[in-house]
Order: structure tokens, then sequence, then C-alpha cells
């Protein structure tokens, strides 16, 4: 194994400039300017991160509960454990292209004396730092709830320790290696669109693996039950199944302190150390071909007189006029759609979603209209479907960031709407456009199913369009004006437009209280004025339809202040 | 066509006052050379001329059009090259272009013309289907000046337009300016190069630590500095005298 010379510093450099931390250090610890920002923010989170704590407890509760009744109460860390990896893994994957491969300090380590080993781990370490938050969100709550009810000493706290720990690591270690071979492989003109292909490819190829390892055949379905009322079954290696690690932590967990348990734990240590070791001869091998390839991006010279008065035609040609909101509207487009980072960072949420409804589509319909059977569609569950369906498409749209990174995504290159002589509202109204299109993408898949699986009444089936987009539109507007307030334009490399940008976060609690706002409307429309569906309905799209004008006036009336605001 | 009244430009709250009480006049069809040392205080000028920064006192007009009270249609009048243009990457040339072209409402037939004139001069024909983040530095500038000039503005504004243009392009694009100014227009471009202001302009305003010390056509500035001949000596003289 070759000595990683040099890992630590460039390691520490690496957490230094993704994380913002000297940034941040100098400007609310030095300079204390507008320390109330981060501190209103954080606030703000911390709620919501409590309340989706408590959820997540009960849920854990509930899982640790139901297993114990089987005599297995582990299966509910397999079931944490498991999304866990899923989700680093996903997130992972698309952290992983772009810290591996657009970091903005790549041109200054490439030169330096570094193994491209060292240079791979370094980065690996810091994707890792920053899935933790994650990881303890999800495992914590499974944790305690496993401890309230079957006890845990320090040995159990020990190794819920070093398994959180070791937890990302191996999904992670995955996700960087199939980027790696991508990056490596992927070597021509195409290849940021071929690499948002290839990654959702992976994403949809590892989600529908999770499914069909959860499908028990049809015909042995009553013989399992039996099985599995009878305790015949290890729940755990029967969930665990497609990812052994995932037994290994859960095992070094619930048998802490016995061998087993202690084997377990050094299994899944081993796994992970063994992978690190994988990663950096991969690293070796594969890294800098890949970034070397994308840099290349060979500009094709034309050789000849002959190719060049064909290339200056051929220019001269492309230039036409076209009408100005359409070329801003472009502007939005292109620059959003051809930023890997961007399409993976702000839109990718939104989509997923959606695409798993578009599977569901697939389902034949037979088998569809039995599962549908059993939903006694009419009155009440229409409405409630109707308004859920709303809410969920509104709930992408607070997933979608392309409004709310939008002022802050111009960054460096903000000189440019600043010099061109364009009212700074109809730039504002071809964000506006972009980020409506976007949502529209989102939303489309979701009503669809909703029509074909529960097949709701026509009037019904576009209330819930209608409410859905008009929340979305009230998020999106809101979500744009705070970029506005208080857009993050200093950033270095696209990554930290979209990641690092704490306007991104603050739509989550935006959406939160308009979920909470709505649904206190519904129950006060049906349950205090005894109003029907329909009219109910027809309320609530008024108000949001209200909101989301009142929105829209105040977004574009502010967009002359703002840009003549920034300076650059 | 370029006019700035006792503009006054400080940042950090006051603590770097970059330009200080600045007055200059840029007629039309003249080309105007604003030269200085590093850190004198005209990129913070030509910045407050387009809209980039909000000066602190004074007020700036071009071609009779206040640019404060009325930014989008001062800014039709001008065009601007930065010192270090960062352009959008991944777009190509012709794309953004073109999208310069749309916001300030240029004809297609004119597109073609000022275009096809500029990229033989700087050589650029066969990258202009490429993405900006395939050119070297030398061409992102030429492809910023080709923006600039591409909208036939009134006032061609360059900030250092010489530091990334090789020895050839830089001649040829100095007759391209001479023209447009024989036109009615006017240039307004700085430099720290002195060699560059002699032999281009028709008059140099000379600024140091934000103060314009001097401004005139070579004559003047050398009758104005006891008779040194050389513009060297002549800038030596008057930035020393500015901070004794
Ligand atoms: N964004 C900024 N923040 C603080 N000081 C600045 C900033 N930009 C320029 N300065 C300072 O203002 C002065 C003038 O700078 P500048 O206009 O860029 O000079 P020049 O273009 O003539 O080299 C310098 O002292 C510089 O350090
Ligand atoms: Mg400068």
């Amino acid at each position: 194994m070759p000595a990683f010379t040099g890992l630590w510093p460039v390691l520490r450099t690496s957490l230094n400039t993704t994380f913002g931390l000297s940034a941040a250090r100098y400007r609310y610890l030095i300079k204390r300017e507008r320390v109330w920002e981060p501190l209103v923010i954080l606030g703000s989170l911390g709620v919501l991160a409590a309340m989706f704590e408590v959820m997540m407890y009960q849920m854990a509760s509930g899982l640790v509960t139901a297993g114990a009744q089987l005599g297995q109460p582990g299966v509910a860390f397999t079931f944490a454990l498991l999304a866990t990896l899923v989700l680093v893994f996903i997130f992972g994957l698309f952290m992983v292209f772009s810290v591996f491969y657009f970091s903005t300090d790549l041109p200054l380590l490439v030169p330096l004396p570094l193994r491209p080993g060292t240079i791979v781990l370094a980065k690996f370490g810091t994707i890792l730092a920053g899935q933790y938050l994650g990881v303890v969100a999800v495992l914590a709550p499974t944790a305690l709830a496993y401890a309230r009810l079957a006890g845990g000493g320090p040995l159990y706290w020990l190794s819920v320790v070093l398994v959180l720990v070791l937890a990302p690591v191996l999904p992670l270690i995955l996700a960087s290696a199939l980027a790696l071979v991508l990056m490596r492989v992927i070597n021509r003109r195409h290849r940021d669109l071929l690499m948002i292909i290839a990654s959702l490819g992976i994403v949809a190829a590892v989600l529908a693996f999770q499914i069909s390892i959860a499908q028990v055949p049809e015909d042995q379905v009553a013989e399992y039950l039996r099985q599995l009322l009878a305790g015949q079954i290890g729940l755990v290696n029967l969930v665990g199944r497609g990812f052994p690690p995932a037994v290994w932590a859960t095992r070094a967990i619930t048998e802490a302190g016995t061998l087993p348990g202690t084997g377990a734990l050094a299994a899944f240590t081993a796994a992970s150390v063994a992978g690190l070791g994988v990663l950096a001869a991969l690293g070796e091998r594969l890294f800098y071909g890949g970034l070397i390839g994308g840099q290349e991006l060979a500009r094709r010279r034309p050789a000849s007189g002959e190719a060049v008065a064909t290339a200056r035609a051929l220019a001269l040609k492309g230039l036409r006029r076209e009408e100005a909101l359409r070329a801003l509207y472009r502007r939005e487009w292109r620059l959003f759609m051809r930023h890997p980072l961007y399409v993976m960072n702000g839109f990718m949420a939104s989509v997923i979603v959606p695409v798993l409804f578009v599977f569901g589509l697939a389902v034949p319909r037979a088998e569809l209209d039995m599962v549908t059977s059993w939903v006694p569609l009419g009155g009440d569950i229409t409405y409630y479907a109707t308004l859920a369906v709303a809410g969920l498409v509104a709930f992408l749209a607070g997933l979608n960031t392309t409004a709310s990174t939008s002022v802050s995504r111009e960054g460096r290159h903000l000189w440019i709407s600043k010099v061109i002589p364009v009212e700074p509202w109809r730039m504002v109204q071809a964000k506006i456009l972009f980020a409506a299109v976007s949502t529209l993408v989102s939303a489309a898949p979701v009503v669809a199913a909703y029509g074909v699986f529960l097949r709701p009444p026509a009037g019904f089936l576009a209330a819930s369009a209608l409410l859905g987009l008009l929340g979305s539109a009230v998020l999106l507007l809101l979500g744009l004006l705070v970029d506005m307030a208080r857009p993050f334009l200093t950033w270095t490399n696209p990554q930290q437009a979209v990641k690092s940008n704490l306007n991104v976060v603050l739509q989550m609690p935006m959406a939160a209280a308009l979920f909470v706002g709505a649904s206190a409307l519904s129950s006060w429309l049906r349950g205090g004025l005894g109003l029907g569906g329909p009219a109910a309905l027809a309320v609530i799209g008024a108000v949001l339809a209200g909101l989301a004008a009142a929105a829209y006036r105040v977004t574009v009336s502010a967009a002359g202040r703002l840009y003549g605001r920034l300076e650059v | 066509m370029l006019s700035l009244r006792n503009v006054s430009k400080s940042y950090r709250k006051g603590e770097v006052k970059a330009v200080d009480d600045l007055t200059l006049e840029v007629p039309p069809g003249e080309i105007f050379g604003f030269l200085g040392p590093n850190g004198a205080g005209k990129t913070t000028t030509i910045k407050m001329v387009v809209g980039l920064l909000r000066p602190d006192t004074g007020t700036i007009t071009v071609d009779g059009v206040d640019v404060a009270r009325d930014p989008v249609k001062a800014k039709r009048r001008i065009g601007y090259c930065p010192d270090y243009p960062d352009l959008y990457e991944k777009l190509t040339g012709l794309e953004y272009l073109n999208f310069i072209g749309d916001v300030f409402g240029v004809p297609t037939e004119t597109r073609r013309r000022i275009v096809g004139e500029l990229l033989e001069m700087f050589s650029l024909q066969d990258a202009l289907t490429d993405l900006i983040q395939t050119y070297s530095h030398g061409m992102k500038q030429k492809l910023a000046v080709i923006a600039a000039v591409m909208p036939d503005p009134a006032l061609l504004i360059l900030d250092e337009p010489m530091t990334g243009l090789d020895p050839k392009s830089s001649a040829l694009f100095k007759d391209l300016m001479r023209r447009r100014c024989d036109a009615g227009k006017a240039v307004f471009f700085s430099t720290h190069i002195l060699d560059v202001a002699e032999r281009v302009c028709d008059r140099v305003g000379i600024i140091n630590r934000g103060r314009l010390v001097a401004q005139g056509t070579m004559e003047e500035l050398r009758a104005m500095a006891r008779g040194q001949d050389t513009l060297e000596r002549i800038f030596l003289e008057l930035t020393e005298e500015s901070e004794g």
C-alpha cells in the first residue's frame, strides 16, 4: 500500500473551503456581520429538525415494538441502517461527482506533489463529513427507542457510536467507485448530460433492486406470513440480505458485548477499511484520467483555410435576433441545465419521486385495479386525496431550488445582468418562468398518477393540479424573494451556490407553514363552516391564488431594488 | 458623451477612498485614456459608470442620460468590457453573443457585420461554436470585447483591454477604435501601460489614489510637467507631486 503523504493538510483545506469555515468565522465572529441571520436560520431549522426527530422517534418506537412482538426488536436497526445507506448512496453519488470533478481547488491540487489517491481520499473525507448530520438524524431515534425498550449499557452506546461513524463509509465508497469509473469511461462532448443520465440510471437501479428484494413471490405469501409469525424467519437477515454489512452493523449493536456482536463489529469495521483501500487504489488508477478527460473536451481546430472559412460562415449564420424575454429565459434554462451540479442538487430531489410514480404507472391495469378497489373512493376520501396530492405537488416544489438559488447562482457573473439594458423586473420574470416550468416537470407525473391510480372525478383531478401549482407558486416566489433579499454571490464553486446556500433551507419552514395553514383552513371550512368538499377546495384555491398573486407582485416590484443594491 | 461630476466612492464604510471627487468629460469622437498605477481607482470609476457600483456622491451622465436616474436607458448606450471578464462558461461564444445582441435589440444584419469583422481581426472564427469554458483567458477577453462592440454603442468602455490581447490583435483593435471615433462615438479605456495611452489616445487623464491629477492632450501634459518629453517622466512627475 502506497503512503498517502499530505492527506491531512489536503483534507483540512478541503473541509475548510467546502464548508466555508474560515469565511463564516471571519464574517460572523470577527466582523460580526449580520449575526442574527445564521441564528434565525438555525433556530427555525432547529424547530423543524425537532419536529422531524419526534416523528422519526415515533416511527422507530413502532418498529422496535413490532419487531419485539416477533421476538426481533433489532430489525428496526436494520431498517434504519438500510434507509441511511440508500440515502447516503443517492445523495453521496451527486456529491461525489461535484466534489471529485468540479471543485475549484483541483487546478491547485493537481500540480502539487500528491498522489491521485491522496486527493481522492481527502475529497472522500470531505463528502463523508457532510453526511453525518443526516446519519445521526436517522439512526439516533432508533438507538434511543431501542435502548428504552431493550435497555442499553455503555457497551451498547459505544457500539452505536462506532456504527454511526462507519455507517456512511461503505455506501459512499460505492458511490465514489461508480463515479470514478463513469468519469473515466465517459470522455466526450456531452459529458455533463451523460453523467446526469448515468447517475439517474444508477439511482433507479438501486431503488429497483431494493424493491425487488423486498418482494415475496405471490404463491408463497401465505406460507411466508405463517413462518414470520411463528418467528421462524430471521428478520434481520431477510431485510438486510441486499447489503450484508447492514446485518453486521445491526448485530454489532444489538449483541454488543457478546462474542458474535464483537465479531460483527469487527467485520463491519474491516469491510469499511478494506473499502477505503479499494477506493484509494481505484483513485490511483482512474482519477486523473477522468479529470483530465473532462478538461480537454477537445476543441476541434480546423486545419485548412477552407475549414476556417466554413467555421466562420457557420458562426455568422448562427447570429440571429430573438425576442429579449425569450433570450433571458433561455439564459436561465441553459445555465441551469448545463451545470450537472445544479441539476443534481436543485432538481433531482423533486424529480426522483415523480419518476417513481412513472414506474408505478407501468404496473398492469388488472393488478392496479385489485389494489385500488380497496380504496373506498368518493366523498371525503376524494376530498382529502385531492388535498394530499396538491400537498405533494407543493412539497416537491419546496424541494426544487431553481428559484431559491436563482440570484445566488449568478455569482460572479452577476455583472452581466447589471450591465445589460434590461429592466430588472424582466430578468426576475424570466427566473419565475423558469422555476414554474421546472415545477411542472415534477407536478405532472404526480397528478397523472393520481388520475390513473384513484380515478377521481375530473373536477377533483383538476383541483389537485391547480391547488398544487398555486401552492408551488407561493413557495417558489417566496424562495426567490429570500434569495433576492440575501443572495450568496461569493462562491467559487457552483457546488456552493446550491449546497452551502442557506436560502435553500429557508424554503422548508415556509413550506411547513403553508401546509399547516392550508390544513387549518381546510378543517375550519369543513368542520367549522360545514362546507362541502368542492366548495372548500374552491375557497382554499382562492386563498392560495391571492397569496400567489401578492407574492408575485412583491417579487417583481422588489426586483429593481435588488439589482440596484447589489454591488459587484 | 461621458461626464462625471464630483464623483466619490469609498469601500468598507469609508475606510478606503477609492475615487475622490472626480470630475471629467469625454466629448464625442474622442479616445480617452484613463491612466494610473495599480489601485489608483480606474476600475472603481468604470464600474460606477456602467452601473456595477453606486457612487457615494456625484453624478454621471452618458450621452446626456443620468446613470442613476435612468439606468436602462444609459446602459443601452454603453458597451463594456471588464478587466477580467467572467463569462458564462456553459454557453458557447455564439450563444453568448446572441444573448447580448438580444437584450440590446441588435438587428441580425448588424450582428453579422460587426462580428464578422472582429472575428477575423481576433482570429476567433473557429472557436465561436465551442463552450466558453474551453477558451483561454485571451480568447475570453476577445469575446468580451466583441460583445461590447457588437451593439454599436455610443460609448465604449474598456477596462485594461490590452492585458489579454496579443500585439497583432491590439494593433488591429486600435484601428477599429479610431474608426468608431471618427463616426462620432467615444471610447473610454483604462490602462496602467503608458506606452499604450501615448500611442492610442486623443486625450489622457492621469489618476492616482482616487484623484485626477492631470488631464489633457499629450502636448498639454508635457507642458504641465515642465517640458519632460516622455510620458513616463510626466507620469512619474505628476503622480509624485500628488503624493508629496
Ligand atoms: N471590493 C473592494 N473592496 C475594498 N476595497 C477595494 C475593492 N475594490 C477595490 N478596492 C480598493 O480601491 C482602490 C482602487 O482600486 P481599483 O479601482 O481596482 O484600482 P485600479 O483599477 O486603478 O487598479 C484600491 O486601493 C483597492 O484596494
Ligand atoms: Mg483595475
